[in-house]
């Protein structure tokens, strides 16, 4: 197949594709964010709370760590989640994450998996994280596939928190971890 | 559909009910059809709209997280259902999300943009689902759901249906058949009966009753119905037998006749009267046998009928082959059926001819003589006449011949009725012969005859044929095989010189007879003005008669003394009338009685000198002078004798004057007696049980037969002073005298001789022991006061 002029037309095109792929990125970069930011306040939509966490007064979206979404986050805050305000604050650590609903792990490096889990085991919170290897923290993982972002679903790690997911979300999910293995 | 009434009932029923039955299963099927295609419709489209709900509330995090493929795969969930054709998901911007077809050909494009409603569009149904999430709108669902399999369904239906229909045709024919036959079959027994009764007139045949249901009760209404014909029939059978009966033993003829004047009917006796053989002919044929002179009034009376409806009843004459008239009567009236429609004529045909004949034969009687066959009294009055005006208007003569046998009474009393008859019709046969045809010979009573002669041209000719009468009349007849010679007198008067009016002729015939028999018989006499004047005097003196009774003074009492022959007693008077008219002479009785008689005075005259006598008498009896044992005998005439009130008259005339019952003698005249002789019995018989005496005057002048003589309640025969008159010189009356007196001996009775005036007849009669005497020779007739002398003179000398 690979014939002369069959390299310089794929040469050329490669060259068109990189070029508008870099144009893609950066603006990806920013729409990113967003559609992170977005699919967060859906995501939760999708999510059974107990009841007791939904008699809260507030919908609290926590963010432990840096903050990785520049402040799209805020955007959620005036919104509501099961007819609750949306409340956005930053945390620093997991204990001060205590009333949190949606946990956003902006380091996930930084967080000791067996500490989260027994935090999550007196607690009903959904955990975010980024990238495909955090899912063992993360029962909602963003990843980029293609381009597009796609969610990783841990159902072990909702159901040792007592969470579960609509099953609407599990089938967008690329890729989804149930059951002991 | 005027076809429709012209099928037969089975194929009504049959049709009807194979119609409704398709009809019916067509329109439950159809209507179950449509039914069942809406409502799968409906069921569909409810079951694609939750298919949608699901699939749309399914892909919302599809949407939400952009993720095309799964959405894509969601849709191809629906395709478990095989009639969605397409399915698409449009964004919140209206853009196609997702889509799948489920179809392999004729793929559409989703619509691009989509509806907010469910629209069904022909034989496919889109459905547009909102997608939402937490009531906000994150996109839509479009559906499209073929419809196909429901057509599919509906043929399949409709031809499942065309097979119930088949079914159902098949099934209903064979009902429809089976019930075609239990409905028809009865109908067509009635219908089978109904025709054999027709075709054979046999009512009493009746229809099976087969089946329980109402055509069963049909059945017997039916025959109900038929008993009841069957019973009206025989009625009318019997009633019509009966007139039949009637008809054939109806003594007058009975025909009936239609509207086209045919005669329908006729009984025997219609033909008997008719003579028509062949009786079913055309009326105007009968009827034109009916003689002209009856003809027209009976067309008459038939188109009145024809057109009027008037009854009629006509007498006519059928003219018969041998020229004799059969006389009927007809009557006939229309004949109405039951509405009231003129349908004929019927009538009854009487024979009248012997009625006819008899009516002749009466109109005969009354015009003409049955002994002789000459004309009576009443058409020679008629003929009179008009032989008088016809006289008068032609200015000719006529005569009139006035005939009265001479010995006819005696020839009857001697020789019988049979002989005064044959006389009679001889001398009729005579009178007949000495006339020429236009003259007419009439009898008007007893032997009177008249002979009307017209255009007389002189009294010579009239002179002559009276003369050939008395000729031929004086010749001999032999009747019984006795010779008897009889006369006649003729009073002649002429019109218009006697006379010019039927009365006077007749009057001065009647005359110029009397005269002609005064004349000694045997001739002719024309009436002259003499004769008229001596009528006049009768008239004259029949005037003063009435005039004299009323006044009584005119009348005086004359007794003629009776004695005993042998010891010369006084033994009673015959009361005599006498008559002297104010300031004229004493009239004779012999002028006067015979008026008195004629005129009917007689009655008041008798009464009066019953009433006299009697008076009379009882003073000579109070004054001692009348002897007990004298009676005085008082005449009574015919017309007295036969006068109703006779006995009533005798007693209160007796009772009245008080006169003693047995000293009352009646002399009643032989011919009196004779005239009627049971009825005289009865009246004597009444007299005598009153105890009045009865003596028979004028005995041996009125031919009485001893046998009634025996019969007769009498105590005295008066012998006729015509006898007496000629004793001597007569040896014959001599001989009769003796006889007479002989035989009222024999029978009890006691002899009167009257007339005596002789010597010599006194003697005779007393040799031959005759009771008692009355004459000149004893004593005149005398008044009351003579005879009182008389009486003494006579008491004195015995």
């Amino acid at each position: 197949m690979a014939n002369g002029w069959h390299k310089k037309w794929a040469l050329s095109l490669m060259i068109v594709l990189l070029a508008s792929l870099q144009a893609t990125i950066v603006h990806a970069e920013l729409k990113t964010h967003q559609i992170k930011a977005a699919y967060l306040y859906q995501i939760s939509k999708f999510v059974f709370w107990p009841d007791e966490r939904q008699q809260e007064e507030s919908f609290r979206v926590c963010q432990l760590g840096s903050d990785r979404y520049e402040g799209t986050l805020q955007k959620m805050a005036g919104r509501t989640v099961f007819d609750k305000p949306v409340l956005v604050k930053n945390v620093q650590t997991l204990e001060s994450a205590t009333d949190c609903h949606l946990l956003i792990i902006s380091s996930p490096e930084k967080i000791n998996s067996n500490k989260l889990y027994d935090w999550l085991a007196s607690r009903q919170a959904l955990t975010v994280v980024d990238g495909a290897d955090n899912t063992d923290i993360g029962m909602v993982a963003f990843v980029l596939e293609n381009q597009r972002v796609r969610l990783h679903i841990n159902l072990n790690l909702a159901e040792h928190s007592g969470l579960a997911f609509a099953a609407n979300l599990l089938e967008v999910a690329s890729h989804i971890e149930r059951g002991k293995p | 559909m005027s076809w429709l009434p012209k099928l037969h009932l089975r194929t009504k029923l049959v049709g009807s009910i194979v119609l409704t039955s398709v009809i019916a299963v067509l329109a439950t099927s159809f209507a179950f059809v449509q039914y069942d295609r809406d409502q799968e419709a409906t069921n569909v489209s409810e079951d694609m709209r939750m298919l949608a709900s699901i699939i749309a509330n399914r892909t919302t995090a599809a949407l939400i997280f952009g993720d095309a493929r799964q959405a894509e795969s969601n849709l191809k969930a629906l395709g478990e259902n095989p009639n969605i054709v397409m399915a698409c998901i449009y964004d919140s911007g209206n853009q196609v999300f997702a889509y799948h077809h489920f179809i392999h050909f004729d793929q559409d494009p989703c619509p691009k943009i989509p509806q907010k409603t469910e629209v069904m569009i022909g034989e496919s149904i889109e459905i547009y689902e909102p997608i939402e999430l937490d009531h906000l709108l994150i996109g839509t669902l479009y559906m499209r759901v073929s419809l196909d399999w429901l057509s599919k369904r509906w043929h399949d239906q409709i031809m499942y249906i065309l097979l119930v229909i088949f079914m159902v045709f098949v099934a209903s024919t064979i009902i429809a058949k089976y019930l075609q036959f239990l409905l028809v079959k009865p109908i067509k027994q009635i219908a089978i009966t109904a025709r054999n009764i027709t075709e054979n007139k046999d009512y009493s045949l009746r229809a099976h009753r087969g089946v329980k249901d109402e055509l069963g009760d049909m059945a017997d209404v039916f025959n109900t119905m038929l008993s009841k014909i069957e019973e009206e029939t025989e009625s009318l059978y019997s009633s019509e037998e009966k007139f039949r009966q009637l008809s054939t033993l109806a003594p007058v003829g009975i025909f009936q006749i239609n509207l086209e004047n045919q005669i329908t009917y006729v009984n025997n006796r219609w033909i008997e009267i008719t003579g028509i053989k062949q009786p079913l002919v055309k009326l105007e044929h009968w009827l034109g046998r009916i003689r002209m002179e009856d003809r027209r009034k009976t067309l008459k009376s038939w188109s009145e009928l024809a057109q009027d409806h008037k009854a009629f009843v006509v007498e006519v004459g059928f003219e018969q082959e041998d020229n004799s008239i059969i006389w009927s009567i007809i009557e006939a009236s229309v004949l109405f059926d039951s509405k009231g429609v003129v349908y004929g004529y019927m009538g009854a045909l009487s024979d009248i001819t012997d009625l006819k004949n008899a009516q002749i034969q009466m109109e005969n009687l009354a015009f003409y003589d049955p002994l002789t066959g000459l004309s009576n009294r009443r058409l020679f009055k008629d003929r009179l006449s008009k032989a008088v005006a016809e006289s008068k208007r032609r200015g000719t003569f006529i005569a009139l011949l006035f005939l009265d046998l001479d010995q006819f009474k005696r020839i009857n009393d001697s020789q019988g009725h049979d002989a005064g008859d044959q006389l009679l019709i001889e001398v009729a046969r005579k009178l007949k012969e000495c006339i020429r045809e236009s003259d007419t010979v009439s009898r008007i009573g007893g032997d009177e005859f008249t002979v009307l002669l017209t255009d007389i041209d002189s009294t010579h000719g009239v002179h002559h044929i009276a003369e050939k009468i008395l000729h031929s009349l004086s010749m001999p007849i032999f009747i019984n095989n006795q010779e008897i010679i009889n006369t006649a007198s003729i009073g002649i008067t002429l019109s218009p010189s006697d006379g010019d009016d039927e009365i006077t002729l007749m009057r001065n015939a009647d005359l110029a007879m009397y005269q002609a028999k005064a004349n000694g018989r045997n001739n002719f006499q024309f009436f002259s003005e003499e004769m008229n004047k001596e009528m006049m005097g009768y008239l004259k003196i029949e005037k003063d008669l009435r005039a004299s009774i009323d006044s009584e003074d005119d009348f005086i009492i004359y007794y003629q003394p009776k004695i005993d022959l042998i010891s010369n007693r006084f033994v009673g008077a015959e009361a005599l009338i006498r008559w002297v008219p104010d300031g004229k002479n004493m009239i004779s009785p012999d002028h006067f009685i015979p008026i008195a008689e004629e005129s009917g005075l007689i009655v008041p005259i008798g009464k009066w000198v019953l009433r006299k006598a009697c008076m009379q008498i009882k003073q000579l009896l109070d004054l001692g002078i009348w002897p007990h044992d004298a009676r005085v005998a008082v005449n009574l005439s015919a017309r007295q004798f036969s006068d109703p009130g006779l006995v009533l008259n005798l007693k209160e005339t007796l009772e009245i004057t008080g006169c003693p019952v047995s000293i009352l003698e009646l002399e009643i005249t032989e011919s009196t007696l004779m005239d009627n002789v049971e009825l005289a019995i009865l009246t004597m018989r009444e007299i005598k049980e009153m105890g009045i005496s009865i003596a028979i005057d004028d005995f041996g002048t009125g031919y009485s037969s001893l046998s009634y003589l025996k019969r007769f309640p009498i105590d005295i025969l008066k012998v006729d002073r015509s006898f007496v008159m000629d004793i001597p010189a007569d040896l014959n009356d001599m001989a009769i005298t003796a006889a007479v007196i002989a035989m009222a001996h024999k029978l009890n009775l006691r002899v009167v001789a009257e007339g005596i005036e002789t010597t010599e007849q006194l003697d005779f009669l007393r040799s031959n022991r005759c009771e008692y005497g009355q004459g000149y020779l004893i004593a005149r007739p005398m008044p009351a006061f003579d005879l009182e002398g008389f009486i003494l003179q006579k008491s004195k000398a015995s």
